[in-house]
């Protein structure tokens, strides 16, 4: 065995150190040395804690539990994103709107908004009526007997359903000695039965008020009475091209006898019940709707018959569904019914109690927007739920113990359709109309 | 022989060729200053500057004003009665023939405020259908109709007077975009009445109903029809259905709202 001769330093004390630690690096101090990047040391120290804490991060984020709250909380932000952008900013948008337009109202006493005008008068049309005290549930006549009637059913758009109507008051247990049966307007035309209706409503003594089907019908029906050169009578020949509505209305207003447009006529454009129980301040009946902030006495009667959304900047009226810059009416009317109270106090501070009859809440019971179906809201009801066109019938029952109930029947369809069109729905629903072939014939 | 055959066949041809001119080419321009003067002594009609084809023509002073009838216009107190009178005989004369008319555009505006002519207007706009021009055309044109007004001493004559070309359908004949006048041969005010007619460009498209005037305004059938009753001046006027939605579409919503409102 060879002797091997250690190195003489490891055994020395010095050297037990790692060797590592001789290195001093003497020549970076040297004048000579410059150093080519000032920070390159600081710069590794970053990029080494950067690497240690993405590592970190990637730890932390591999985990089960955080890689949950992660998914957790990017769910729970875009779902209040969307929330925000989609629900709650336009609601916010449109009850700032409807409030900052209904102030309109108390500080600049109505200029700029619709009905500022005087009301338009029309000949041969009732405006206002006045429902009997002897017929509202729960009133008290003149000599302080109480009413003999027991319930108040209104019903919404008829539109010539006769057998739907009788289907829904037999389902109501109708009884014409307790109940008093009211309209909601549009009773005539597009359906089966049109007279059928006019005589049910007439037999029962009905209270209605005028749709701007029933205005149509009767201003066509006063045309063709009418001895006047008119323009579209002695046109008849010439058909190409005129209006099927109006066609419709002009057979129908020839099918009507006279008792039965008269009594047509007699429904007033708006119908005050009074009090019931079951509702809040005044109860109103009209066909489509009302003006916020207006005087019963000042609202315009196509505009009350036709309406179904409101302009937000200046209340005026218009009869399409959707519109910009509008709200459906019963929103705004909603609103604004709710801040009467508050008006009436404020007046009465600034009167010193010399209290003035103010406006008072008023409900609105209203026909005319099928599309938007039965809406029932505190100071409006909304009945109107396209019996026509395979529907429902909706009647709203209110008692003189203040239950109110909504009650319906289905309805079939009996819009009428071009024939041609009938033919196309077939062919699609039954495949080639035609004689079965042998073996497929059922 | 020959002179007299030759003589006679002139004659048949210019007795042919005569009806079918007698509306276009001889009737030019409205009735003749010296026709219908009233006790002026010069034209004011504006007709010089015209072109040959227009028929009615805009005074010299105003464009509202007839120069056959009148040399100045009136003081705006004094016209709101004289316009009101206006419109009252000529409702009431339409009503006894039974031409059925009804108003439009700033008169419309003014029967939506209060049912009166807006004070600071100073024309009238009524409406017509075709069946109704024709009729006015054929039995009524330049009749005169005398009125004792109240606060009148001799009473006032108005002149019915219909443009020949409204049996020209088309919106080009941009010369003659009203059809007639109503007239008030003492001041010179007076009502254009103007067509409607059926649009049969759009028909032939699919809108059903629809319905155009000389003046380039497009309706519905059932934005005017059918008519509803109403006051204006205090006597009975038609009312186009759609009221509200045919102002708001020709003035914007603000013209129904707003009490201080110009356009």
């Amino acid at each position: 065995m060879p002797d091997i001769h250690l190195p003489s330093f490891r055994s020395s004390q010095r050297l037990r150190k790692p060797l590592i630690e001789y290195c001093t690096n003497e020549w970076r101090n040297g004048a000579a040395y410059d150093p080519p990047f000032g920070s390159r040391f600081d710069e590794d120290r970053f990029v080494d804690r950067l690497e240690i804490f993405v590592d970190r991060a990637l730890a932390v984020i591999r985990a089960p539990k955080f890689r949950r709250l992660a998914l957790l909380l990017v769910v729970l932000t875009l779902t209040s994103t969307v929330l925000w952008i989609k629900v709650m900013a336009p609601f916010l948008k449109e009850e700032r709107a409807a409030w900052s337009s209904l102030n309109k109202h108390a500080e600049s006493a109505g200029d700029g908004l619709f009905g500022a005008n005087v009301r338009p008068q029309f000949s041969d049309m009732v405006y206002m009526q006045t429902l009997d005290r002897s017929l509202v549930p729960g009133s008290l006549n003149e000599k302080g007997e109480s009413s003999t009637k027991k319930r108040l059913v209104f019903v919404g758009d008829v539109h010539g359903c006769r057998e739907e109507l009788e289907r829904l008051l037999k389902k109501v247990k109708f009884d014409p000695k307790t109940d008093h049966l009211v309209a909601t307007g549009d009773i005539v035309n597009k359906g089966p039965d049109t007279p059928g209706v006019v005589d049910l409503l007439r037999g029962y003594k009905a209270s209605c008020v005028r749709g701007n089907h029933e205005d149509r019908l009767l201003l066509v029906a006063d045309a063709i009475k009418s001895n006047s050169l008119e323009s579209k009578k002695n046109s008849g020949h010439d058909s190409e091209g005129t209006v099927k509505a109006d066609d419709e209305e002009r057979k129908l207003a020839q099918l009507l006898n006279a008792e039965q447009l008269a009594w047509l006529k007699s429904c007033p454009v708006m119908l005050r019940v009074g009090q019931l129980k079951a509702f809040t301040g005044e109860v109103v009946v009209v066909h489509a709707g009302l003006v916020p902030g207006l005087a019963l006495e000042n609202q315009d009667p196509s505009s009350v018959m036709n309406m179904r959304v409101l302009d937000l900047s200046t209340h005026l009226p218009s009869k399409e569904h959707e519109r910009e810059g509008s709200v459906p009416w019963y929103k705004l009317w909603n609103k604004y019914q709710q801040l009467i109270p508050a008006q009436q106090r404020l007046a009465q501070l600034k009167n010193r109690g010399k209290s003035r009859p103010g406006e008072g809440q008023i409900t609105v019971i209203y026909g005319h927007d099928a599309k938007k179906g039965l809406r029932l809201q505190k100071f409006s009801k909304g009945l109107d739920t396209g019996c026509v066109s395979g529907g429902k019938l909706t009647a709203l029952v209110v008692d003189d113990a203040g239950k109110q109930k909504v009650v319906q029947v289905g309805c079939k369809d009996s819009r009428k359709r071009p024939p041609v069109q009938v033919d196309v729905d077939n062919i699609l629903r039954k495949g080639i109309t035609g004689p079965p072939l042998g073996g497929d014939a059922d | 022989m020959t002179l007299h055959t030759a003589a006679r066949l002139c004659l048949a041809v210019l007795l042919l060729v005569l009806p079918v001119y007698r509306d276009t080419a001889l009737v030019r321009g409205d009735a003749d200053f010296l026709d219908v003067r009233t006790g002026l002594d010069r034209d004011r009609s504006g007709k010089g500057g015209d072109p040959k084809d227009k028929y009615f023509h805009e005074s010299t002073f105003h464009p509202h004003y007839d120069g056959r009838f009148a040399a100045a216009q009136i003081g705006q107190e004094e016209r709101l009665p004289h316009l009101t009178a206006l419109m009252q005989t000529f409702l009431a004369t339409m009503a006894d023939i039974g031409a059925e008319t009804w108003i439009m555009h700033g008169t419309l505006l003014g029967w939506w405020w209060n049912q009166k002519i807006l004070p600071w207007d100073s024309d009238l706009d009524v409406q017509v259908s075709e069946t109704t021009i024709a009729f006015l055309a054929n039995y009524y044109n330049m009749t005169e109709y005398h009125f004792r007004l109240p606060g009148t001493e001799n009473g006032r004559t108005y002149l019915m007077e219909v443009n020949p070309h409204y049996t020209i359908r088309g919106v080009d004949d941009t010369l003659n975009v009203i059809d007639a006048r109503w007239i008030d041969t003492e001041t010179g005010l007076f009502i254009d009445i103007s067509t409607v007619r059926p649009n049969y460009t759009a028909r032939a498209e699919g809108v059903l109903g629809a319905l155009m005037c000389k003046d380039k305004h497009k309706y519905l059938e059932e934005d005017i029809f059918p008519l509803r009753d109403s006051f204006f001046e205090g006597i009975h006027v038609k009312i186009p259905f759609e009221y509200t939605a045919l102002l708001e579409e020709e003035y914007g919503k603000k013209s129904l709202t707003l009490t201080t409102f110009e356009q």
